[in-house]
């Protein structure tokens, strides 16, 4: 009979959801891990779908996996969101669409790339149309490989992003500010003068006031 | 179905014709008869519905070969209209006044061909944003070299292996492993 030692798929949740509550964040003050453990532990997804990843979506939100034991939700505006899930390729149209939600997120705000077509364009890695590498683009917190992972690699995603956030390490938001330009230039460079308008990152010519 | 329908046809030069089975047909005609025949076809043969417009790049004949996939209302017979179209910069007269619902096929041609439309009212950005390089669609457009002077590609894993050289290996085993196996045998 086949025994295993530690748990698999599935059955990993519970220890999962127990797993981030025993966490020290030593290196936090009080205060700070107060709101980190606040902040892990309600995390409003965007409501917003890109590619077939998108179809991931739907049983990790719904009673199959039940995202919300995890305190993960849908929010409705990207004002109200906390993660911002690319599930899937990514096509230029679409990037311009992803940019300007992005910006409007308040921060503290997370990106998971879910898919191969985000890390390296995946089976999209010829198109003339989808983008290759999305941290190009915008700065992303957590990668989820496969085509397409499980709903469970998802909860396995969330839950480490959960730790880094318990771990009060820096989210991608902090890149996106430090290396604008660099994020721009990219963005320039595949959208030509269709760039989105730049009064959701006014921050930007405001002197660097969010 | 052809024998039926093509004596009615009078006047239109069909250059080609294919029966596919007996609810299947494809007739050719040169461009400047295609708007004329699709509105006979339409008024007075019952082929109602146009299902799409298709498009086939011959660059070597430097035409494009367009199809245009007619349907009767009872389902039960198809009838595609081709032509012959030139490459360089020729206008296909728009099909709207006929179907609606041309204006989103032909928006898709104008786009992904670089057909312009004559008659077209709305023949703006569709799937595309902004582009200016060749449309995609035609052939000569070199889809790796525009993925590879726009995107960077990721690198590779830096203890990246090559698969292939591991299946030969593993295969070389293999057969050294039966050969030594025949060996004792004999």
């Amino acid at each position: 009979m086949y025994h295993h030692e530690h748990c698999e798929g599935f059955q990993c949740e519970q220890q999962q959801l127990e797993a981030s509550l025993a966490q020290s964040g030593n290196e936090l003050g009080a205060l700070d891990r107060l709101m980190a453990w606040f902040r892990q532990r309600s995390l409003f997804v965007l409501a917003y779908g890109t590619g077939c990843g998108a179809i991931e979506m739907r049983p990790l939100m719904t009673s199959r996996f039940d995202a919300e034991r995890f305190g993960i939700i849908g929010a409705a505006t990207p004002r109200q969101a906390d993660v911002l899930v690319i599930s899937g390729y990514l096509a230029i149209k679409t990037l311009k669409r992803v940019i300007r939600s992005y910006e409007q997120m308040q921060a503290p705000k997370y990106v998971i790339g879910l898919g191969s077509c985000t890390i390296n364009g995946g089976m999209y890695w010829d198109s003339y149309n989808t983008i290759k590498q999305l941290d190009h683009y915008i700065p992303v917190d957590m990668y989820v490989n496969g085509c397409m992972p499980r709903p469970e690699a998802l909860i396995e995603g969330f839950v480490a992003l959960q730790q880094r956030i318990a771990a009060g390490t820096p989210s991608g938001f902090e890149r996106y500010r430090a290396n604008i330009d660099w994020y721009k230039a990219n963005q320039r460079r595949v959208l030509g003068d269709n760039m989105p308008p730049d009064y959701t990152y006014d921050w930007y010519h405001a002197g660097g006031v969010a | 179905m052809l024998d039926a329908l093509l004596p009615q046809l009078h006047g239109f030069e069909i250059i080609e014709q294919t029966q596919r089975g007996e609810r299947q047909a494809f007739v050719r005609v040169p461009p400047a008869q295609l708007f004329s025949l699709l509105g006979l076809l339409k008024q007075s043969h019952g082929f109602v519905t146009l299902t799409t417009i298709a498009c086939a790049d011959w660059m070597e004949d430097g035409v494009f070969g367009l199809t245009y996939v007619l349907e009767t209302a009872e389902r039960d017979r198809v009838l595609g209209v081709q032509t012959h179209l030139g490459r360089d910069g020729a206008a296909l007269e728009t099909a709207i006044p006929l179907w609606p619902q041309a204006e989103i096929f032909e928006r898709e041609l104008h786009e992904m061909f670089g057909i312009p439309i004559s008659g077209h009212p709305s023949l703006g950005d569709f799937m595309l944003e902004g582009w200016t390089h060749t449309p995609p669609m035609r052939r000569e457009f070199d889809t790796l070299k525009f993925v590879q002077d726009t995107y960077e590609m990721r690198g590779g894993r830096e203890d990246n292996q090559d698969v292939r050289e591991a299946i030969r290996r593993r295969k070389e085993a293999k057969k050294a492993a039966a050969a030594a196996a025949n060996g004792d045998a004999a």
